[in-house]
């Protein structure tokens, strides 16, 4: 069941505090992988928007805000869905 | 000497280390740094002699191991099998299942548990992405099954290093003791996870492999491990020490890839090295205070001078101790408890504390840092899974391990 990012038990939090060490090599082992294995994916640069200076840790932490990734990923999903529908339309 | 106070010195550092108030090696470092502080204030050692106790022969062979397997990493040897084993179960659940199991259990018998786990992890997530199947059969056989690997090889784990090296036996004797258990664990295992997970199973039919790892460089990557393990087969037949032929291996290695050191180097495990370190130092405080004595004639006492008995009773403490603490601190913490063991015959104990060790790791979510890292892997690609949920395949497969490994024992021992 998921739960809430404020709702961690103790094990949760242990996980994730012993994770952090073993994060960066993950994270790049997994890169790997993808691209061997024909996923591909896109990485991204955004700086902090104008008139959110005021929220910068909460920027930060968007990375690991699945809300925000989810909502990204949708964004992504349904941008490619106009774009392919335009094209088939300009080739139709 | 009154050994209560390094005995609650030793409670405060496992404490540490359980609550996880410190990280592991912190705590190990602290442990240690009070202990020596008492003992030479006390008088039971010199600053001179506390320094010895760190177990450089573990150390040396710890260290070269990791040198090597990090070179052979590097050079793809290992992505190359794994791809080669993803490309061929491709659109066959059960082949791909069964694949990546064996897979994970047979690197970890070479490579470090946390490489061996890494890769299986990215291969899984990345094929569950791409097929938008659920990677949690997958990942928890593979972490199972890493934790499993390696058991029965000298250098298979820290664990077994510290064993082998404190109980005399060579790469060649340890593997004639525990590798056979380690092969059957296999098929009871994989049997146990098959019959758990045969349902869901699922495997995607992928694009071809993109990125081709160099055949000739997984290729050297292939010698160099064969490198190592002749060299460590020679030292064994020879009466060498395993730690200097690894050591010789490692610098092959390195010579042979022309790349920096300082690059290779910087990717060791050393935090496993500095925790070794430091806890070789804590059992060697407590047994020259004389700590653990009491223990050891408390534990004969229990088997009533029976060997049988305190071979499966010394199998299941430890095992049941490495599911609430680090393996390697229990495992060092036991060693010297078995060389003061009244029995002539320690072969079987030394066993039973090896497998104990290595086996308690799956019991719960946080017992190994397989789990941690498949959990955690899982977490940070978005899969969420309550780290409880696991404890109804970890729990089982833990007793299944026990009552294997028992019966193993008191066949290969002959102690019925």
């Amino acid at each position: 069941m998921v739960k809430e990012e404020g709702e961690k038990g103790f094990l949760e939090r242990v996980i994730e505090r012993r994770f952090k060490t073993y994060e960066e090599k993950c994270v790049e082992e997994i890169e790997f992988a993808e691209e061997a294995l024909g996923k591909p994916h896109v990485m991204i640069s955004i700086a902090l928007p104008e008139g959110c200076e005021g929220l910068v840790e909460e920027f930060r932490r968007l990375p690991e805000d699945e809300e925000f990734i989810n909502e990204v990923r949708n964004l992504v999903r349904r941008y490619l869905e106009r774009k392919a529908a335009k094209l088939k339309a300009k080739q139709g | 000497m009154e050994p209560t106070r390094y005995l609650l010195i030793y409670a405060l550092t496992v404490l540490l280390m359980v609550s996880e108030l410190l990280p592991l090696t912190l705590s190990a470092l602290v442990g240690a740094a009070l202990m020596v502080l008492f003992g030479v204030a006390e008088g039971a050692f010199t600053y001179e002699e506390a320094l010895r106790f760190i177990d450089l022969d573990l150390i040396a062979l710890l260290v070269a191991v990791m040198i090597v397997v990090e070179v052979v990493d590097r050079l793809g040897t290992f992505r190359y099998v794994a791809f080669n084993v993803v490309k061929r179960t491709m659109g066959r659940p059960h082949a791909l299942f069964t694949a990546l199991s064996l897979f994970s259990a047979l690197t970890s018998l070479l490579l470090s548990d946390e490489a061996a786990i890494l890769l299986a992890i990215a291969i899984i997530v990345s094929i569950s992405r791409i097929g938008g199947l659920d990677p949690l059969p997958l990942s928890l056989a593979s972490a199972i099954m890493v934790n499993l690997g390696g058991t029965g090889s000298l250098i298979g784990s820290v664990v077994n290093m510290a064993l082998g090296l404190r109980a005399g036996f060579d790469f060649v004797k340890f593997a004639s003791y525990l590798l056979p258990c380690e092969f059957m664990l296999y098929a009871v295992t994989m049997a146990f996870l098959y019959a758990r997970y045969r349902a869901s199973l699922a495997a995607p039919v992928m694009a071809e492999l993109r990125v081709e790892v160099s055949r000739r460089e997984a290729l050297k990557g292939g010698l160099l491990l064969a490198l190592l393990l002749a060299s460590l087969i020679a030292a064994s037949l020879l009466g060498f020490p395993e730690s200097g032929a690894a050591l010789a291996a490692a610098l092959v290695a390195l010579a042979a890839t022309g790349w920096e050191p300082a690059e290779v180097f910087r990717r060791l495990d050393w935090d496993t090295v500095f925790f070794a370190g430091a806890f070789t130092v804590i059992t060697e405080v407590l047994t020259r205070v004389r700590a653990l004595e009491g223990f050891a004639e408390f534990t004969a006492s229990v088997a009533g001078g029976s060997l049988t008995l305190a071979t499966i009773f010394l199998l299941t403490i430890v095992t049941l101790a490495s599911i609430f603490v680090e393996n390697l601190a229990v495992a060092l913490t036991f060693a010297p408890v078995v060389e003061l063991f009244p029995f002539p015959r320690k072969e079987p104990l030394w066993a039973a504390v090896a497998l104990g060790a290595n086996l308690g790791g799956v019991g719960l979510p946080i017992s190994s840092f397989v789990i941690v890292m498949t959990l955690g892997a899982l977490r940070r690609e978005g899969y969420n899974i309550d780290p409880w949920s696991i404890v109804r395949v970890s729990i089982p497969t833990t007793l299944l391990w026990l009552g294997f490994s028992a019966i193993y024992l008191l066949l290969r021992f002959n102690l019925l």
